[in-house]
């Protein structure tokens, strides 16, 4: 990686996440498993972490070739399981530098009939696993001299795309808040925090959306079902965010702190 | 109505409109019906001219308590083609005229104790709506830029100063030489409140000139039927 006798590699090196320990939620499937193999393959430790157990510990085997990895349950909701899985996070590697905060939860509910519970389901997983998983990184990187989260946002929490969404959208944006208050809170200690905002994506959480609408869920309308509302014309590939998840997690973004990046095809200028 | 007055009230203001687009034409309409003193001032905004008619109304009213400077030159051109006249003629009646119709009324407005601006922007100038608009929303945004700095040297003189951003609504006919290139805004079910009118333009520059815009300054509101948000 660091061959001085190459200029390009000595200049792609911020790029990298050598050496780095990075936990992802929600990664056993979807875009946290693309990014946790993409951070694999430039030089990270991966703690892939989910609700799914099973799933977590599996992802970790299967991508265990590019490097080292574990697999932990985490609840992202769950204060004590947020703690216990950066415990074992931490006696596995020490300690993390970089936290993706990617677990979702993807209900739709009707606007006029959702259930507080199901409002409450979407804050707790989208706004409170963000704040909780923040709160333990934290910890974990002023021991280790600063590090560099990134939150998985949406395109959602700044314009309209469909509905109903009203309550993952009002979790978005009260993730982005969060990404805005701890940029400015932890940069003393070193610490870097960025929003990435994904516009559509080819992952399990939009079959699973579509195939609760085949089923007599909510129906979906709203601008992003417009034809030809989208500049690009096409969804993107979840490599296209962890792309831009690395990017933020890395030293190439050492001076990028509190951004919202729009990573959406030009979908919210259209 | 007394009340309503206290909220809204206009009458009496003297409101000097440039630009006899439609918003400026229904501009002056609707002071004049609220008991305004409202000019419209048909000019090419040049330098001369500002100055000229700002000095006749000062002449025939006593101050300027009200600018509107609706001046709107709309014009799309495809860039690579687009020449440094038609890039010019837009900047120059859009923000070369608002400059110098501010310069005019400030010193003006500041030595009778205040006053209030308001300038025709469009959303345009914060999202692009049409293809080939780059310099028609490059140089209402720079007015926007303008409108924030006005407010902000300003506001210790009792000048509020804010834009409107209008979109479709009529802007008056268009160039001769403006090429029809496309965009979000022509594509269907973007307007959810359909086409909006002079008149809801109108409407809320006098809520900017009125009592209850009194907290308001440097500010852009967008009067566009939910475009920016769909």
């Amino acid at each position: 990686m660091n061959d001085t006798g190459n200029p390009a590699a000595a200049a792609l090196a911020p790029f990298t996440l050598t050496g780095k320990v990075a936990l992802i939620t929600g990664a056993a499937s979807g875009l946290g498993k693309v990014t946790a193999a993409l951070f694999l393959d430039v030089g990270a430790s991966v703690v892939v972490a989910d609700l799914d157990a099973g799933g977590a510990k599996a992802t970790a085997a299967e991508l265990g070739g590019k490097g080292p990895t574990m697999g932990v349950g985490m609840d992202v909701s769950d204060e004590a399981a947020v703690q216990a899985g950066f415990v074992a996070a931490a006696e596995a590697f020490g300690g993390v530098d970089v936290l993706v905060n990617n677990a979702a939860y993807r209900g739709k509910a009707d606007t006029m009939d959702m259930s507080v519970a199901e409002w409450d389901i979407m804050h707790a997983v989208c706004a409170r696993g963000s704040f909780l998983c923040l709160r333990e990184a934290v910890k974990q990187m002023r021991g280790r001299g600063g590090g560099s989260i990134v939150n998985v946002s949406s395109m959602s929490a700044q314009h309209p795309t469909i509905f109903p969404n009203m309550h993952y959208d009002s979790a978005k944006a009260g993730v982005d808040a969060i990404t805005r208050l701890a940029a400015v809170e932890f940069a003393k200690d070193g610490i870097r925090v960025n929003s990435v905002l994904p516009g559509g994506m080819a992952t399990p959480g939009p079959d699973k959306m579509r195939a609760a609408q085949a089923a007599g869920g909510a129906v979906i309308v709203g601008p992003a079902t417009i034809p030809g509302r989208n500049p690009m014309g096409r969804i993107a590939d979840p490599i296209e965010m962890a792309r831009a998840i690395l990017f933020l997690a890395s030293d190439a973004a050492s001076y990028v702190n509190g951004a919202e990046l729009l990573v959406d095809a030009g979908f919210t200028k259209g | 109505m007394m009340t309503l007055d206290r909220i809204f009230g206009v009458a009496g203001l003297r409101v000097l409109i440039v630009g006899a687009t439609p918003i400026g034409v229904a501009s002056q309409t609707m002071f004049e019906a609220l008991g305004a003193k409202a000019e419209l001032a048909d000019i090419v905004p040049d330098e001369a001219a500002i100055v000229e008619t700002v000095a006749a109304f000062t002449g025939r009213h006593g101050g300027v308590d009200l600018l509107v400077y609706a001046v709107t030159r709309i014009g799309t051109y495809a860039l690579p083609t687009m020449a440094s006249e038609q890039w010019d003629a837009v900047q120059d009646a859009n923000l070369r005229g608002a400059f110098l119709a501010m310069r005019a009324v400030i010193p003006l407005m500041r030595a009778q104790g205040g006053g209030s601006i308001v300038a025709v922007s469009t959303m345009g100038s914060i999202h692009p709506v049409l293809k080939g608009n780059g310099a028609y929303g490059a140089s209402k945004a720079g007015l926007n830029a303008l409108v924030r700095a006005a407010a902000l040297d300003h506001a210790e003189d009792g000048i509020r100063v804010n834009a409107v951003l209008p979109g479709a609504v009529p802007v008056g006919d268009p160039p001769a030489d403006m090429e029809r290139l496309g965009g979000p805004a022509t594509q269907p079910g973007r307007l959810m409140l359909g086409m909006g009118s002079a008149e809801d333009v109108a409407s809320a520059i006098v809520y900017l000139a009125s009592p209850a815009g009194r907290f308001i300054t440097g500010q852009a509101l967008a009067l566009d039927g939910g475009f920016l948000i769909g």
